[in-house]
């Protein structure tokens, strides 16, 4: 059955997939200096020899967009994609618990993230490690900014699913916990320390948003 | 019997509106019962608050034996539910369709799917989004047919379906489930569906249970009787009962719910030309019902033979 819910899950979302990787390599060729945007307009003018990758550019300002834009798409799919046609009718009376069904949704959608995520990234990073590509040093240290926005965007990713998921009379009442999870989010991109507090925050929220969705899903109406 | 479904004082409000209200259902193992009502009445949120997608404000309500609020997943797989307009997965397959449904069960009797699948022609590579409502009817039977459950809940089943494919889907539902003997709660809109099908009847108006009895005994309970008049019909008493009337020129047509000698005495008395008491089938008998000064019908109560103290 988890197969079954798997693939399920796998095939709602393989076209926002396809999408979100497609921008992500566009903005990682744009970083690579590979002219794949011949209009200039997606990825902000195309690149400049002086710039450092990861450090100068816009490759993370890129990455964080397209990045939040994925697990946006990805979290409301699977949440409120699910009510359409009702389709939890059918699903949530499957003999299975809500919260079986919920853990491969966020499984599903946020290791679909995170693969289309580490390959943009990983494929700067090996870009600019080759030597004779750009004109300036590269240590993979240099790539932990971006690593910290993948990182953080799985928290986001359950911010909408929890939009998703919770019944509301209008548009701004269900983005709150989107809207929450983004402002806390920015916050702990800034804590001092953050490769010890950083994940350690990100956990917490994560897991403050994780029980609200299950318990959402539990005590709601599906009417 | 023991009660495959059964009700406390199960009620929901949306707001300060009540749309189910104090209901007490019992339906036993074994039967068929059909849950009627207007549109509004009250019949989705109902069947969705047995099936715990609605949680009602008070009261509970228990599936074989089980209250639905402490239900374990398990134990959904015992009870098969078609909710209206037949919810599927419209980019899946017929057979992608049936292996997802089948991977959630151990006990599933593929053979019989098969069968129900060939009956109706369902062709396995077919898109769901391609098929009829008709054929999306027939294929969610077929999924809920194959776990074998022991209680069948269809809300609308028909809902949407023309006439043959109907009549088909019904007969099919018939020989499948009643052969095995189960449960089946299903709500619906056709009158002629219900009769045909249903061993019992509930009738829910605004949100209330105004009628649970046996099919023919609410027939048999609602009369019409047509009064014709030389002159203008005379001001109508009011009688214990009485639960419609319309005047056409010098006719006067009176619906009685519970009909009885004492009626009748009411309808001479205003001295007609001449009195015609008609029966009426199961759609004229629940449209007269229902219809009518809805806070002021009375409750239609009978015997269950074999369950003490309960409302027909």
């Amino acid at each position: 059955m988890w197969k079954a819910l798997a693939f399920k899950d796998i095939r709602e979302t393989i076209g926002i997939a396809a999408l979100g990787l497609l921008a992500l390599i566009l903005a990682a060729s744009a970083a690579m200096r590979i002219a794949v945007d011949p209009t200039g307009l997606v990825m902000g003018g195309g690149p400049h020899d002086s710039e450092i990758p990861f450090v100068g550019g816009t490759f993370k300002s890129h990455f964080t967009v397209i990045s939040f834009l994925l697990v946006a798409a990805l979290g409301f799919r699977q949440s409120l994609g699910e009510m359409f046609q009702s389709g939890y009718l059918y699903l949530f009376h499957r003999p299975i618990s809500l919260a079986r069904v919920l853990a491969v949704k966020m499984i599903v959608g946020i290791f679909i993230y995170l693969v289309c995520g580490a390959i943009s990234i990983l494929a700067v990073g090996l870009w600019a490690q080759t030597p004779g590509t750009h004109a300036s040093p590269f240590e993979w240290s240099m790539t932990i900014p971006v690593w910290r926005v993948w990182l953080s965007m799985p928290v986001i990713y359950l911010g909408a699913m929890l939009s998703g998921m919770r019944p509301a009379r209008w548009a701004g009442t269900r983005l709150a916990p989107l809207v929450g999870v983004m402002v806390l989010t920015a916050l702990i991109q800034d804590l001092p320390s953050w490769m010890i507090l950083g994940p350690l925050s990100l956990l917490a929220v994560a897991a403050v948003l994780i029980i609200n969705i299950v318990s959402v899903s539990r005590t709601r109406d599906y009417a | 019997m023991p009660n495959a479904i059964e009700t406390h004082r199960l009620t929901k409000y949306y707001g300060s509106k009540c749309v189910v209200d104090s209901l007490d259902l019992k339906v036993e193992q074994g039967s068929v019962y059909g849950l009627l009502g207007r549109n509004g009445c009250g019949k989705s949120t109902t069947i969705k608050m047995l099936m715990g997608f609605v949680h009602p404000t008070r009261g509970s309500a228990e599936l074989l034996g089980q209250d639905v609020s402490q239900m374990p997943p398990e134990m959904r797989s015992q009870i098969a539910y078609i909710a209206e307009g037949h919810p599927l997965y419209r980019w899946m397959t017929v057979g992608q369709s049936i292996r997802f449904a089948r991977a959630f069960y151990d006990r599933w009797n593929h053979e019989l799917l098969e069968q129900i699948i060939d009956h109706f022609a369902l062709a396995s590579n077919a898109k769901i989004r391609r098929l009829s409502c008709g054929q999306r009817a027939q294929l969610s039977l077929a999924l809920a047919v194959a776990q074998e459950p022991e209680l069948l809940v269809l809300d609308d089943p028909t809902l949407g379906l023309d006439t043959v494919v109907r009549r088909d889907f019904l007969e099919s539902l018939i020989q499948i489930i009643q052969k095995a003997g189960r449960t089946i709660l299903f709500s619906s809109h056709i009158l002629g569906d219900v009769e045909r099908v249903a061993d019992r009847i509930g009738i829910l108006v605004d949100g209330v249970l105004r009628v649970d009895c046996p099919t023919e005994t609410f027939k048999q309970s609602i009369r019409k009787v047509v009064l014709e008049f030389d002159h203008t019909p005379p001001a109508i008493p009011t009688c214990d009962g009485l639960i419609g009337s319309w005047q056409i020129g010098n006719r006067l047509e009176l619906v009685f719910v519970g009909y009885e000698e004492k009626h009748r005495v009411v309808a001479e008395s205003l001295e007609p030309r001449t009195l015609e008491v008609m029966e009426l089938n199961l759609e004229d008998a629940f449209i007269s019902y229902t219809r009518g000064h809805r806070r002021s019908l009375p409750l239609l109560h009978g015997e269950r033979p074999d369950v003490e103290g309960s409302r027909v």
